[in-house]
């Protein structure tokens, strides 16, 4: 990014100084992976999601605007932009207008440390984990802000459960990437995925014994901080209408749910990055094609991790629509009696382990690679077995 | 001296590391549900961890002195005299809880943050770096408002409790500010090092002076130094007795510990047994002046009290005040006197307190007309008479009570570093105070009480606890030499 | 003027604006707002110093208790009467007060000016997470322990506190 800069600086433009050119390619990249990734990543999730929802639910779904529907989260836009912008009389102003403003800063500044190949990357920090934690911690100041500054008391309920939901979660959230901290060394997103191979069993999810649970734990604490279902109490409908987003409507609205569709990727990238390899490819592909830096493994990678990522955020979306959601105490025991103390066993046990095998076990690292390989086939073919059941017809068009 | 690495600073850290385990022991004893029903495990548990803490004490105590944790902590005499310190004080208060009908009903919560308190108390005391005081300090004043909140279904117990956060926050945030400001203009955290910085750098700087005067705002605070009195009062008198018997004699002392420890470390230059102030911070007038603001507000303050517990707040605001003309004497004889002060007024003190609290069991009523008549109510109540006689000629300094000796060594210190002004003043405030002592004399002897039943003071240990202490009063103000030795061989700083 | 210049007195000038609307504010929720628009101005002045773990951690933690001081403030106050919350004081101890808070920060910022700031400039790797990890557990060690034992008993003291009906069995 610096050497764009300077590049830019050098030969273009020569009155410039050098970090006003910084600050516009700095400005320039977040917009470019804004517009160009983010945004059609969430139109498109939205989509996949209610096609999904549909299907399960036995329904149609979506499916008038564009084949198969798939342009329908442009007219969705459309039709957003152009209602009445609504602000409820009893709202706080000031906060209910600015808190759509804080979701989305808080979820898209987590893509500044997110990589997409090993070369595709706004800035690797090196505390890039922390980082993308701090940032999501700024969404839920939004979420909270937007349910008081509503001036609802649905909206003012959801804004205090999002509040201790995020705060208890970021806990195990944290205790679980330890885990994977400790094995790296580093807290830079591409150290850590530099520390793993393309193959499973040179995960960090095999490493040890340990490191399946803390993947569950991050899975299940992620997906209860971006108040995504099972754990989705704030904007539980059966309750509490629509929790903290009630009063919102047209772009604001939009805004909070953009955000929430965003943060599906980020959820299936930090688990891809810390526990699935990240965008490692194999060794030799890179070699043939010319070295890391070359334009065909860069691709490579970045499909490699999109592809995980993708994996999670069905496997989110499939959990939303078949289970059913927790109470809220439920979800406090959850998060204080079992996530917490259980990350807790993770982190000493992975320490433990690596001060007694320094080198990892590897006999121990094929086994837990093929258990695991097990339960995705077993997982496989139940779904199999399922739909030949209900005589469903299996086509491999995700659009019927 | 030696600066010990981490490892070897472990075994200078035992008796404090029991401390801990008792309060995590405590914490997991009180889990198992048939457990948590026996009142008695927590405070059992509380007593042996301490006892444990005071025999680890006289262990390490045989170790040559050192500064452990990379400068961290220091362990000297001064600092094995605050385990002492903080042992006892831990056990006269646990004791005092047990006999206490105010704090009757408490869970094992209570019992483990009184040995948190405990384990800070040493921890201050021995502190040689700002950061470390900081965090000593906090361990301490965090633990004291909950346990001044402890009764928080009554409402004077909950207003002391929001009192003491709020003066307290306020003073630890502009100690802390105090601290940053000496950190830059010395360039470190540790107080041998800001000394010698001191001495290698004459050149005059406000910053530091400033820096000094909030970091004394938060010892102050610590102490009840006028002008950072103002929560003490009602402090003292919302919060359940046994902890104000305990937040007068433990946190102060530690507060004393640290005030003494970093004037006479970082501020002063020892020659000889005479700790010459550095430069041009003249320590010794400020902490004058502060000293006898101090004894003063104290002491005419104390005068129209009616309520025991406020009372012995003002009280204890003047005898901080005596205690503070150590840090304007500035000399081996004033770190003596001092220690020994403390000792007396841990023994008279923590007596008041009990004979205090026999007299709140008995009446319920925290007046000071509740002592009318104790002296013609049967034989318990004569006895408590006594005892409280005792204590209150004690707190006046006058012979033969260990108050007096332990007001004889400061005034000669005083004396000795040629601050006479102050000298002749502290003896003025001493007759002052004879007034409000002798007034609860007056009281006890020649009133009436209101009933005329005989004086509720059941069981044995509890009497023989008053008597005890009564008894060391006296003893110790007529052969002090034990004690004596004892405060020779601690004044003792390591710098 | 460089862009560091300009980007720091951005971050400071939001710091200070934010934090004096923490005091004047009359509505409570605000002040916790404003309060932190000044930590993370703070943190970026951490970034600018190249702090960034500590300017990480700045967000991450302030964000969180912020929210919990948001909650407390709509638990706890009555958030119709915020006019009870006025302090009832007369315009001249207003302006009382208001002119020894501006001489009290007149006299420090003058002072801190004054101040010739003394030791070593940063180690070589500070901010890094593995210099800063090493530290805390050789030289620091102790205070990062009794750290941990004083927010250990400030969390059950706190939960001592609100628990309800303590005397009951």
């Amino acid at each position: 990014m610096e050497q764009l800069a300077i590049t830019i600086h050098e030969n273009y433009l020569w009155g410039a100084p050098l970090w006003a050119v910084n600050l516009i390619v700095m400005f320039g990249a977040s917009a470019v992976v804004l517009m160009l990734f983010v945004a059609p990543f969430a139109g498109i999730t939205s989509f996949v999601e209610r096609r999904i929802a549909a299907r399960i639910q036995d329904r149609i779904g979506p499916n008038r605007v564009g084949p198969q529907g798939i342009l329908q989260f442009l007219a969705d836009g459309i039709k957003s932009l152009m209602k009445e912008d609504l602000i409820p009389t009893d709202a706080d102003k000031p906060l209910f207008i600015l808190a759509p403003y804080l979701v989305f800063l808080g979820m898209f500044t987590t893509f500044v440390a997110i990589p997409f190949s090993s070369k595709l990357i706004v800035s690797d920090l090196n505390v890039g984990l922390l980082f993308i934690f701090a940032t999501s911690a700024i969404t839920a100041v939004g979420l909270v802000m937007a349910g008081w500054g509503s001036g609802s008391k649905w909206s003012m309920l959801g804004g205090m459960r999002a509040a201790a939901q995020i705060i208890s979660y970021e806990i195990p959230t944290g205790l679980a990437a330890l885990c994977v901290i400790l094995l790296a060394g580093s807290l830079s997103l591409q150290t850590i995925i530099a520390g793993q191979g393309a193959y499973p069993w040179q995960w960090y999810l095999f490493n040890n014994p340990f490191n399946p649970l803390a993947f569950f734990i991050l899975l299940a604490s992620l997906v209860a901080e971006g108040n995504r279902a099972p754990f989705d109490l704030p904007e539980a409908e059966s309750e509490l209408v629509s929790g903290y987003n009630t009063e919102y409507s047209g772009m604001r609205f939009l805004f909070i749910f953009f955000a929430e569709w965003a943060n599906l990727y980020i959820i299936g990238a930090l688990v891809t990055v810390l526990f699935l390899g990240g965008w490692q490819i194999p060794v030799g592909v890179s070699e043939w094609a010319g070295g890391v830096a070359s334009w065909f493994p860069q691709v490579l990678q970045f499909l490699t991790f999109f592809l995980k990522v993708l994996v999670f955020v069905f496997l989110i979306i499939q959990l939303r629509w078949t289970l059913p959601r927790v109470r809220m105490d439920q979800l406090m025991e959850i998060c204080w009696k079992y996530l917490v103390p259980v990350a807790f066993v993770c982190v000493m046990g992975v320490a433990l382990w690596m001060i007694i095998w320094p080198e990892g076990l590897p006999w121990m690292t094929y086994l837990l690679t093929a258990v695991a390989g097990l339960i995705v086939a077993y997982y496989c073919y139940r779904v199999i077995w399922q739909l030949r059941n209900t005589k469903a017809t299996l086509e491999f068009n995700p659009f019927v | 001296m030696e600066i010990l690495n981490n490892q070897d600073s472990l075994w200078y850290f035992l008796p404090e590391s029991v401390l801990i385990l008792t309060f995590v022991v405590i914490l997991l004893f009180d889990l198992p549900e048939n457990w948590s029903k026996n009142r008695l495990l927590a405070p059992i548990v509380a007593t042996i961890g301490t006892v444990l803490f005071l025999a680890l004490s006289f262990y390490t105590q045989q170790f040559p002195e050192a500064i452990t944790f990379h400068g961290m902590i220091i362990n000297d005499a001064f600092t094995d005299f605050f385990r002492l310190f903080a042992g006892l004080t831990a056990l006269i208060t646990i004791f005092l809880s047990l006999k206490s009908k105010e704090v009757a009903q408490v869970r094992a919560e209570y019992w483990a943050l009184l040995v948190g308190i405990t384990l800070g108390i040493p921890m201050l005391a021995a502190s040689n770096n700002l950061l470390m005081i900081y965090l000593a300090l906090e361990l301490i004043s965090i633990l004291s408002y909950i346990l001044v909140g402890y009764l928080h279904n009554t409402k004077t117990s909950s207003e002391a409790a929001v009192k003491y956060v709020l003066y307290g926050a306020t003073a630890s945030g502009v100690m802390i500010y105090g601290l940053s400001l000496i950190f830059g203009v010395t360039g470190t955290l540790n107080a041998i090092e800001i000394r010698q910085f001191l001495i290698s750098n004459p050149a005059e700087q406000l910053a530091l002076f400033i820096g000094l005067l909030m970091t004394l705002a938060g010892f102050g605070y610590k102490i009840s130094m006028v002008p950072f009195h103002m929560w003490a009062p009602d402090v003292y008198q919302g919060a359940p007795t046994p902890v104000t018997a305990f937040l007068s004699v433990g946190p102060k002392a530690a507060g004393f510990a640290i005030l003494l420890r970093f004037i006479y470390t970082a501020l002063t230059q020892d020659q000889g047994g005479v700790y010459v102030p550095l430069k041009y911070i003249d320590i010794s007038t400020l902490m004058a002046v502060f000293a006898l603001a101090t004894m003063t507000l104290g002491n005419f303050v104390a005068l129209q009290q009616t309520n025991i517990k406020r009372f012995l707040a003002y009280s204890s605001i003047a005898h901080a005040g005596y205690m503070l003309m150590a840090a304007a004497a500035l000399n081996t004889e004033a770190l003596r006197g001092v220690i020994f002060y403390m000792i007396s007024y841990l023994i008279m003190n923590m007596g008041a307190f009990a004979v205090a609290i026999a007299v709140i069991n008995d009446s319920g009523s925290e007046e000071l007309s509740a002592f009318k008549g104790l002296g013609n109510r049967g034989r318990k109540g004569a006895l408590a008479a006594v005892a409280m006689t005792l204590f209150m000629v004690s707190l006046t300094g006058l012979p033969p009570t260990v108050g007096f000796v332990g007001k004889f060594y400061l005034f000669s210190a005083v004396i000795e570093a040629k601050i006479y002004w102050l000298a002749v003043l502290g003896v003025l405030n001493s007759v002052v105070s004879l007034y409000y002592y002798a007034k609860i004399i007056k009281y006890m002897y020649f009133e009436e009480a209101k009933e005329q039943k005989p004086f509720a003071l059941t069981g044995f240990s509890f009497p023989s606890l008053i008597v005890g202490l009564a008894a060391a009063t006296v003893f110790f103000g007529i052969f002090w030499n034990a004690l004596s030795y004892l405060t020779e061989i601690s004044a003792h700083l390591l710098m | 003027m460089s862009g560091f210049d300009i980007l720091f007195f951005v971050f400071a000038g939001f710091a200070l604006v934010s934090a004096m609307g923490v005091v004047v504010s009359p509505n409570p929720v605000y002040s916790a707002l404003s309060l932190v628009l000044t930590l993370f101005s703070v943190a970026g002045l951490f970034l600018l110093l190249q702090a960034e773990f500590l300017a990480v951690v700045q967000v991450l933690t302030y964000a969180g208790a912020i929210l919990v001081l948001f909650v407390f403030i709509i638990m706890l106050l009555n958030l119709s009467d915020f006019e009870l919350m006025e302090v009832r004081m007369g315009n001249l101890g207003k302006a009382l007060l208001t002119l020894a808070a501006v001489v009290a920060f007149i006299t420090l910022a003058f002072v801190v000016h004054l101040t010739r700031i003394t030791g070593d400039p940063a180690v070589e790797g500070f901010g890094d997470i593995s210099t800063l990890g090493r530290e805390i557990f050789t030289h620091y060690v102790i205070p990062f322990e009794i750290a941990g034992v004083l927010l250990t008993v400030s969390l059950i003291g706190a939960v001592m506190l609100a628990k309800k009906n303590l005397t009951k069995e």
